[in-house]
């Protein structure tokens, strides 16, 4: 097919088409511009309602929560005080302590002195008594050492008794409580 | 093609076209989008405070349904680990459990605070079956120096009686109302005469957190768990209701 316009004439309708295509570009870039700054805006506005709608709920919840406020304090210093419970009270059973230093004399022995006493390193307990005899005091050492309760027992003076009498021998022993007793 | 390159007008329409963009893009998006993002925090914030304030609600309507038995766990936590020194209340209750053992102990503790600790160590009280039939009574100086810190005070029961009363005493300190750690137990024998002594510690913390939110029955549970069995000895004093206030000669006996 022969185009028989000028060629005056073909190359202004070239150029118009030309200009009427980049206007279009603009018109869609700033359609586009325009668009996403409409969608921005609207989303903005979206989240801000939804921070004011918030906003509201937490209000009314704190109210709601003050009228229980007193409840809320009272529950609060109760489990304040259920943590801090292993730090302010006593873990040791020492009336069990006692039962065990019972259970561990021989028979023919008889405590004259019993002194417990923690510090913050360990709970020492000294003991002391007669005996008949100075196996008896050795015994009593040695079954405070197999214990599961006391450890590092020993006799730190053993005297003759210058009375007449069946307990010939005064004793002092000296022991720590174990750690998982404490 | 060459016309429109050639074009003044063209290239004017095109440069404020870009810039108009450009100052959009540039100077409108990223207030915006920052605004965005700050906003998205903000509710994240919030959602999270709303989730526990819901939590302080239930907690609140749950704490409040089971009000009576928190009331009477707050009372035996305060017993058990006070605010204050609160030596009043410790003399009373201990004064009631060697009443309640039937032991003839004295009790020693200061009534001051370390502010004022001299006066403290020279005023133990003391508190026995003898006491009130010596000539001084209640405030009698005794050999004991009581120690006391911020946080704790040490009191010292002694008594002539051996080792059951003594164990006795032992067991009664475990559920004692207010949580203590004995120090000392001496128990000394001499034919037959015994003497016992028996020193312990205990506390008070002042600092305590506003409000609970979390589980209400896993609290009650544990804490019925840990206060239910300790046992007081002594209501606490009521102007309201006793005392009998008001004598035309207070010097004159009773």
């Amino acid at each position: 097919m022969i185009n028989l316009l000028p060629l005056e004439i073909r190359q202004k309708e070239k150029l118009a088409s030309r200009v009427y295509a980049l206007i279009s570009v603009y018109i869609i870039i700033g359609s586009l511009i325009a668009l996403a700054s409409a969608g921005v805006w609207t989303y903005r506005f979206v989240l801000d309602s939804r921070l004011s709608d918030k906003q509201g709920q937490l209000s009314s919840l704190e109210s709601a929560a003050k009228v229980n406020s007193d409840v809320l304090s009272q529950a609060a210093f109760i489990k304040n005080r259920l943590d801090a419970q292993t730090t302010y009270s006593d873990s040791t059973d020492w009336a069990d302590m006692l039962n065990r230093v019972a259970s561990y004399t021989p028979a023919a022995v008889q405590l004259t002195d019993l002194h417990l006493a923690r510090d913050a390193n360990a709970t020492t307990v000294g003991l002391n008594g007669l005996a008949n005899s100075r196996r008896d005091i050795v015994l009593f050492k040695d079954k405070l050492n197999s214990s599961d309760e006391f450890t590092q027992a020993e006799i730190t003076a053993i005297n003759d008794r210058e009375e007449t009498s069946s307990q010939a021998y005064s004793f002092t022993i000296q022991a720590v409580v174990k750690e998982n007793q404490q | 093609m060459n016309t429109l390159i050639k074009s003044k007008a063209f290239w004017v329409a095109t440069a404020i076209f870009l810039l108009e963009t450009l100052a959009i893009i540039w100077l409108a998006l990223p207030p915006a989008l920052s605004a965005i993002q700050n906003t998205r925090s903000q509710l994240s914030d919030i959602d999270s405070q709303i989730a526990a304030q819901q939590t302080r609600v239930d907690a609140g309507k749950a704490l409040k349904q089971n009000s009576d038995e928190v009331e009477t766990l707050f009372e035996k936590a305060t017993l058990a680990l006070p605010k204050t020194t609160d030596l009043d209340q410790l003399m009373l209750q201990l004064e009631g459990l060697l009443a309640s053992l039937k032991l003839d102990a004295t009790l020693s503790l200061p009534l001051q605070t370390s502010a004022s600790s001299s006066a403290a160590a020279s005023t133990p009280i003391v508190t026995s079956e003898e006491s009130s039939a010596r000539p001084g009574g209640v405030g009698t100086t005794t050999a004991s120096t009581p120690t006391e810190s911020n946080e704790k005070t040490t009191f010292t029961i002694t008594g002539k009686y051996g080792f059951a009363d003594t164990r006795r005493l032992l067991v009664a300190l475990k559920s004692f109302s207010r949580w203590n750690k004995i120090t000392s137990v001496a128990l000394s024998v001499n034919g037959d005469s015994s003497s016992s002594t028996v020193t312990a510690e205990v506390f008070y913390l002042a600092a305590s957190p506003a409000e609970y939110f979390d589980t209400v029955a896993e609290l009650i549970k544990q804490a019925k768990q840990s206060l239910a069995s300790l046992v007081s000895y002594a209501t606490t004093p009521s102007v309201e209701t006793e005392g009998n206030f008001g004598r035309s000669d207070p010097f004159a006996s009773p």
